[in-house]
């Protein structure tokens, strides 16, 4: 009878000698919450770096976690050591990780190449009329239909590096405007010639990937970094769409946004030609002034402020 | 370094403290707020860990000129 009562009290007696001393105590307690510490590098004996394409997707998401979303971790591990199944835990890490993050992954297998980017460049040869998917683009040809772009951007590289330069130049005259409608404007037009210096808005994710580039780690600096980028890039295309609905609910918007393009591509024009420029040479080569050159071609009509906008001057 | 009291982390201080209480499963049952306060500092703790260990691999060695050791002319 006294030797049940010894065994019914062994886990009691081991864990107090556990406690007793300092390593096997920390050794118990990150066996209780951080137990991906020890087995982190399992499939890789030589271990300095974690390996995310070694391990499955569920370690994966617990070394994110562990990294970025302690929270998120601990209640993972908790719900392993209830039993919780794989499924379950997935769930909770997507879930978890969902309200911290902009843009939240839908599968950890996403999680292997980092941050997710949400890639809404813009690329005339790349757009499809057909798409179904894609309704802004009844809205935005009709936008670089004015700069003498089409579907498919089959047009020369002149013409395209024309509109483009157009662009910046008149990127460049809103500057100085206050008036949030030309903010917006400027946003329109930097997206749609990809540069507005956010790499969200000025990359497809193809283009991204072609480029050459390295995605970011997981690592705090790179989720916050990521996370502005992509919180950026949602405003920009907020804005840019916007400028859109403005330009088609404002005739007087739209008619000096018009002019303006086909009064800075004319002085394109003229500049080349009295600077004779040399055709057989390829048009990258031929360089083009300073946008600053041209911004006095273009000429923006007084716009009214929204209320919220009277409201903060006062 | 002998003399230096071990770390008092969250983690070990609730296990130690529900050893008394605990019933069952080896581990406590604890309010999910205490757990992940407990694991986040669990998982500082080792990351500073390991890069002082990092730290110690690169550390420059020291002479010392007046240590006598015996057993050196053997």
């Amino acid at each position: 009878m006294a030797a049940l009562a010894d065994l019914q009290n062994s886990p009691l007696l081991l864990s107090a000698l556990m406690d007793s001393d300092p390593r096997l105590a920390l050794a118990n307690a990150i066996a209780w919450l951080d137990p991906a510490t020890l087995t982190k590098g399992a499939a890789d004996p030589r271990y300095i770096e974690f390996d995310y394409d070694a391990e499955d997707h569920l370690a994966v998401g617990l070394h994110v976690c562990r990294e970025c979303f302690p929270t998120v971790y601990a209640g993972a591990i908790q719900l392993q050591w209830q039993g919780a199944g794989e499924r379950a835990i997935e769930r909770f890490i997507l879930e978890g990780m969902g309200a911290y993050l902009v843009v939240p992954p839908q599968d950890l297998e996403e999680l292997r190449y980092g941050p997710s980017v949400d890639f809404c460049g813009l690329y005339l040869h790349t757009l499809e009329p057909e798409d179904a998917d894609n309704p802004p683009l009844d809205q935005l040809l009709p936008v670089f239909g004015l700069f003498g772009l089409s579907a498919g951007g089959d047009e020369p590289d002149e013409v395209q590096s024309t509109a483009f330069m157009t662009a910046k130049v008149l990127v460049q005259s809103l500057t100085t405007r206050r008036e949030p409608v030309y903010g917006d404007l400027a946003n329109l037009l930097t997206w749609l010639f990809s540069f507005s210096g956010n790499t969200a808005i000025d990359y497809t994710e193809e283009a991204f990937w072609e480029n050459g580039y390295d995605s970011a780690e997981w690592t705090l600096h790179d989720v916050a970094l990521i996370d502005d980028i992509n919180r950026e890039a949602h405003e920009h295309v907020t804005s840019a769409f916007r400028a859109m609905n403005a330009l088609e609910s404002d005739p007087d918007l739209h008619r000096a946004f018009r002019r303006n393009i086909k009064t800075v591509t004319n002085a394109i024009h003229k500049y080349q030609q009295q600077k004779g420029t040399d055709n057989a040479r390829p048009h990258s080569q031929r360089g083009y002034p300073d946008a600053a050159t041209f911004t006095r071609y273009a000429r923006w009509p007084e716009r009214p402020y929204s209320a919220f906008h009277v409201r903060a001057a006062h | 370094m002998s003399h230096i009291p071990p770390v008092e982390l969250q983690a070990v201080r609730l296990l130690h403290d529900a050893r008394l209480t605990v019933s069952g499963g080896w581990f406590p049952t604890v309010p999910p707020d205490c757990i992940a306060q407990a694991t986040q500092e669990l998982i500082t703790y080792t990351q500073a860990c390991a890069a002082l260990l990092d730290k110690l691999k690169y550390l420059a060695p020291i002479i010392i000129p007046t240590l006598e050791i015996p057993e050196w002319p053997l």
